[in-house]
């Protein structure tokens, strides 16, 4: 589904992904966790076609992913994003939100578009949120309207920025959830998360990163058992261990 | 003052017409709105090359927008009046010369805030957008501009009232605009010249203090509308 | 006729006349539009709600009414209200340019108190409050803690009243203030040729700005380049004609 071979990329002389190589197959969940900066954002962006790559190349489906290129509006279509930040667009109503993308890159009519996104909205539990604005929503309500909006393009790939990371603890549980559901579904995803519980539960493949590298990679229950780097076990440790 | 609102206020509002073509203060307002109403196109227009990522463009767009901020508003006015003729062969009443002269002025302030309000705007935004599959110009279209034009609204409320201020220097080339209309009255009056003035202030005061209330009504409520876009709730 | 051939001869001198008009009358009203901002805003900060507001409609007034139509009550208007004494003494003066830089200081002194003022509250609260936790005074929080960070905010947009103060000076040529503009004019009186002394007089007001833009830029990259938070563009206009 995801195929990714002897990456790099630097941030003028910061070398951010070193030698990055993954394969990612249908259904598959990868998490993706590692310290600050060993650039797990970047490399979901490199996939995103959101960063230029100085070496190595990515396909996504079988078709290279190329920010420069012609078809990579059409490819983000297949690439659904979710953002730590969300990044809902405020000046549109929830639904509209789900909407605009089907509508204007998809060719769908507002009927057509609306009640799809309606299924999407009873899926991440916000039926009754319709027509509300996106500020007056909790930050676990936003980004589980950011999870629909990103499906409502049936993209076949999804990739979570730590989804997570800006929420109230009460709220992680709901968003995860929802992330849960899709793994169940089938959905191929890549997600960074810290979430080491629903690392466990949920990913097929646990990709551990420290400075641009990809260190191990591995099942979950080798990964919290018995990690084989330095690196990892100190991470976790740091994480798990208080 | 009220005997000379009673006797000459038609006078004032809207000068000698119909025998003349419109005046008075209903010129002023007339302007200052299609003034507005134009100078924004071009204001977006001028946004384009603005923000082009091709330098020499760019910087050509700077200059023509440095060139027309850094000339007083009067000095604009005697060019358009006394050398646009000279260029293009035509010429025009002072009132186009003075709706030229503001469309143009404006739009060069408008494009300005323009890039500001664009630029504002969070970098998520456009990233969002980028990763649902929109392109450039459509995330410009569906995504930037209407917010970032949400977020202007202040500013162009503000804009009318400098509006209305600014066609007071028709009287420079004789607009019959509000200030000229008066000051032929003042002229008529010579024992009541002051009251006169003291009218035209007044007549400014209530066209443009309105302005001003709005506008930091709605700087306001889009400050708070921005703050919640920007800063989710965490 | 080449530009520096026209600026060589007698209109040169005319021009160079007016500029020195522009420069003073600029000088005088930004020194008094300062002192009478600074006057406004320290009285707005009085605690009493009334005095506030009354300074605050005050400013907005001002604020309100076109540069023009001041300047034409200060010199049409005002003299008629002054005692006989003090109306002789102002026309055996400069009455033109006296009035001229009466009604540009009072304008211009109303923008820049809403500058000073804006000034003052974008400066978060946590910081008196820290201050007088630290045992300062109401006096001393504000001269040692808020004045100083107030100021820095400040600079810019006060350098761009600066320049649209000197343009502003142009309008006193409505009341036969000979400034450059005024001198522009009447060289096209005599020669019947508008493109030369306008074009003398556009290059001026654009190295004017040039320089005070450059000081701006200068001073944001200095002294306000540790701030985090982004400075405040320039976009709007703060007075206009
Ligand atoms: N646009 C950029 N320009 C320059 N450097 C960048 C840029 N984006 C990221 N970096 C740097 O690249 C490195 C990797 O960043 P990245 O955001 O991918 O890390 P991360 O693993 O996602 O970290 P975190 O857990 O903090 O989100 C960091 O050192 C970061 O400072
Ligand atoms: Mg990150």
């Amino acid at each position: 589904m995801i195929t990714i071979t002897h990456l790099d990329k630097h941030f003028d002389r910061l070398h951010v992904l070193k030698d990055i190589s993954l394969n990612v197959k249908p259904g598959e969940v990868l998490v993706l966790c590692g310290p600050s900066g060993s650039g797990k954002t970047t490399l979901l962006r490199t996939i995103n076609g959101l960063e230029t790559i100085d070496s190595g190349t990515i396909t996504v489906d079988g078709e290279t992913v190329d920010p420069k290129s012609r078809e990579i509006r059409r490819q983000r279509q297949g690439i659904g994003f979710v953002f730590q930040q969300f990044n809902l667009f405020p000046h549109l109503s929830v639904i509209d939100n789900i909407t605009l993308a089907p509508r204007k890159l998809k060719g769908l009519t507002r009927d057509e578009a609306e009640a799809r996104a309606m299924q999407l909205l009873d899926r991440v539990g916000l039926r009754d949120k319709r027509d509300v604005h996106t500020d007056t929503l909790s930050g676990g309500q936003q980004q589980r309207i950011a999870i629909a909006r990103a499906l409502a393009m049936e993209p076949p790939v999804l990739l979570f920025d730590e989804p997570t990371s800006a929420l109230d603890p009460e709220m992680v549980g709901e968003v995860l959830s929802v992330i849960r559901e899709l793994a169940q579904d089938g959905m191929t995803m890549l997600c960074v998360t810290h979430e080491m519980g629903f690392a466990r539960d949920v990913a097929s493949r646990i990709i551990f990163m420290a400075d641009g590298r990809i260190v191990e990679d591995t099942s979950p229950g080798q990964f919290f058992s018995a990690p084989e780097s330095a690196r990892a076990r100190a991470f976790l440790q740091d994480i798990l261990g208080h | 003052m009220i005997e000379i609102l009673q006797t000459y206020g038609m006078q004032l509002l809207i000068g000698g017409f119909p025998h003349t073509p419109l005046g008075g203060l209903a010129l002023t307002v007339i302007l200052a709105v299609s003034g507005l109403v134009l100078a924004m196109p071009v204001g977006l227009l001028m946004a384009v090359p603005l923000r082009s990522r091709f330098r020499p463009v760019k910087a050509l767009a700077e200059l023509i927008v440095f060139y027309i901020r850094s000339v007083p508003l009067l000095l604009h006015v005697l060019w358009v009046y006394f050398l646009m003729p000279a260029i293009i062969g035509v010429s025009f009443p002072p009132a186009i010369t003075m709706l030229i002269t503001l469309v143009l002025f404006n739009g060069a302030y408008i494009s300005k805030i323009v890039v500001a309000g664009i630029d504002a705007l969070p970098r998520g935004q456009t990233e969002a957008a980028l990763s649902l599959g929109f392109g450039r110009v459509q995330t410009m279209r569906h995504i930037i501009l209407p917010q970032a034009l949400r977020n202007m609204l202040p500013s162009l409320v503000s804009q009318l009232s400098l509006l209305i201020k600014e066609t007071a220097l028709g009287a420079a080339i004789g607009a019959t605009e509000a200030t000229q209309t008066f000051l032929d009255l003042a002229d008529n009056l010579p024992g009541q010249a002051i009251q006169v003035y003291a009218l035209l202030a007044l007549a400014y005061f209530a066209l443009c203090y309105p302005l001003l209330l709005i506008g930091r009504r709605l700087e306001r409520c889009v400050g708070k509308a921005q703050k919640i876009a920007t800063e989710p709730a965490s | 006729m080449t530009l520096i051939e026209f600026l060589s001869g007698r209109y040169g001198e005319l021009l160079l006349k007016g500029l020195i008009v522009t420069l003073q009358l600029s000088g005088v009203t930004l020194a008094a539009s300062f002192v009478i901002g600074v006057v406004l805003t320290l009285i707005r900060l009085s605690p009493l709600w009334i005095v506030q507001q009354a300074v605050g409609l005050l400013v907005d007034a001002i604020r309100s009414v076109p540069l023009l139509v001041h300047v034409i009550f200060w010199y049409f208007g005002a003299p008629e209200l002054l005692p006989d004494g003090l109306r002789m003494w102002l026309y055996a003066r400069d009455v033109n340019f006296i009035c001229a830089a009466v009604a540009i200081s009072i304008y211009a002194g109303a923008f820049i108190s809403e500058d000073l003022r804006s000034g003052l509250r974008s400066i978060p609260r946590g910081q008196s409050e820290a201050s007088l936790s630290l045992g300062f005074s109401g006096f001393e929080t504000f001269r040692y803690i808020i004045l100083p960070q107030a100021f820095r905010i400040t600079v810019p947009p006060l350098l761009g009243q600066a320049m649209t103060l000197t343009k502003n000076t142009s309008i006193a040529l409505m009341i036969g203030v000979p400034e450059l503009v005024y001198q522009a004019r009447r060289i096209q009186d005599i020669t019947y040729e508008p493109l030369m002394p306008y074009a003398s007089a556009t290059l001026v007001y654009v190295v004017i700005c040039a320089l005070l833009t450059l000081a701006s830029r200068a001073y944001s990259r200095t002294a306000l380049s540790h701030r985090t938070e982004p400075e405040r563009t320039p976009a709007t206009r703060e007075q206009s004609a």
